[in-house]
């Protein structure tokens, strides 16, 4: 069992546990969500996993390389933040994308980049959730300030990794 | 100042909800009546939209490789289900402990923490809260309209809603660290976390530039 798989399964028992120890049954409700989760989730992740497997033999790898690739730098990084703002659909989709991404050599500041790009300005999240909610005007305000921020977490990301997290 | 704000921001506030009442089962309860009649067809896979979307893609994206010849078709075959037996035992448990803490975190605490709180202590709380808010859109974006009913500073939720996106402990825990592992989930997590600062910073800074510049129109 990895680390991934082991975090997981802990951090799982941690809440079960505190819901249970609750008052109000808690744990049941949190079970049958998690459950309806299961059930509504697992077959569209199945599916996009497969479709992330079949693209992972379709794109070239070595353009992958070469536009988010160690050497990309902060082009890699742009190019990142853009692709990602126009991925539709949600993490089940954009997920399997950003593993392919990465066994294609991409590296890890323009990955940062795509799912930071992606998880702010999803337009699906957008569409539905956020102009029926907020409207227009808040949905404006709110992207303008936060377009800076995909490119600026890539770029924080490289510095990090060599300055002080070597690891990866 | 305030017309200025009101012509900016008060539309949308109607928009909102139809009625008050409406708002006040949303501010309540945190969640606008529609998943009750999306959660009687959960199991209908032929009428998941997403689910009919995604098997498409494949089949296409399958036959191309098919096309291509039966080595690179199985190899492809073989890439998806290792990843399918990789992630399954992670997803498992991913979504049984969203289940869990979506129970735990009471939404109407979030609601009271960032709806009293404005200025460089409202984004460093709104920030918090983002990280703690559990579950997908449908949790959180009726309590961001609640918030925004309530008056929360634009740049509190602009900062908390760029932290749920970024931070949320739902995308960290679900999806992050069963598909891209430990180690990327925390480098990605550590050096987002001043980004929503920024990002309520800069609302703050566009907020007052568009009211006062609509208020000198207004004037003249």
């Amino acid at each position: 069992m990895d680390a991934a798989t082991l975090v997981i399964w802990l951090m799982a028992l941690v809440v079960g546990a505190i819901a249970y120890f609750r008052p109000g049954r808690l744990h049941v409700q949190g079970l049958k969500i998690g459950w309806e989760l299961l059930l509504t989730m697992s077959p569209r992740v199945a599916m996009a996993i497969f479709i992330a497997g079949f693209f992972s033999e379709l794109i070239p790898t070595d353009l992958v390389a070469s536009w988010f690739g160690r050497e990309s730098g902060v082009r890699g990084i742009l190019l990142a933040s853009l692709v990602g703002g126009f991925t539709p659909g949600g993490p089940h989709i954009c997920f399997p994308i950003a593993i392919i991404l990465f066994k294609s050599g991409a590296a890890v500041p323009p990955l940062v980049a795509y799912l930071t790009a992606w998880s702010l300005f999803a337009f699906h999240r957008i569409i539905t959730w956020e102009i029926p909610l907020m409207g227009y005007r808040f949905m404006i305000l709110r992207i303008v300030s936060s377009l800076a921020l995909p490119p600026l977490a890539g770029i924080l990301t490289a510095a990090v990794q060599t300055n002080v997290w070597t690891g990866m | 100042m305030l017309r200025a704000y009101n012509f900016w921001f008060g539309s949308v506030q109607n928009t909102l909800f139809s009625s008050e009442a409406q708002f006040l089962s949303v501010f309540i309860s945190g969640n606008v009546a529609m998943p009750e009649t999306t959660r009687k067809k959960k199991i209908a896979l032929l009428t998941d939209k997403s689910f009919l979307l995604f098997s498409a893609i494949a089949l296409i994206a399958g036959v191309i490789c098919y096309a291509r010849g039966k080595a690179v078709f199985l190899r492809s075959v073989d890439t998806s289900l290792s990843m399918l037996l990789e992630l399954a035992p992670r997803v498992v448990a991913a979504f049984f402990m969203a289940g869990f803490v979506q129970v735990l975190v009471p939404k109407n605490l979030i609601t009271k923490w960032i709806g009293a709180k404005s200025g460089f202590k409202g984004i460093t709380i709104a920030t918090l809260a983002g990280i703690c808010t559990p579950g997908g859109p449908m949790i959180a974006f009726p309590l961001i309209a609640a918030l925004y009913k309530l008056g929360a500073d634009y740049g509190a939720l602009v900062a908390y809603v760029a932290s749920w996106e970024m931070l949320g402990i739902t995308r960290l825990l679900v999806w992050e660290i069963p598909f891209m592992g430990v180690k990327f989930a925390l480098l990605r997590f550590t050096v987002s976390l001043i980004l929503p600062f920024l990002a309520g910073m800069c609302t703050r800074k566009l907020a007052s530039l568009f009211a006062s510049s609509l208020y000198s129109k207004d004037q003249t």
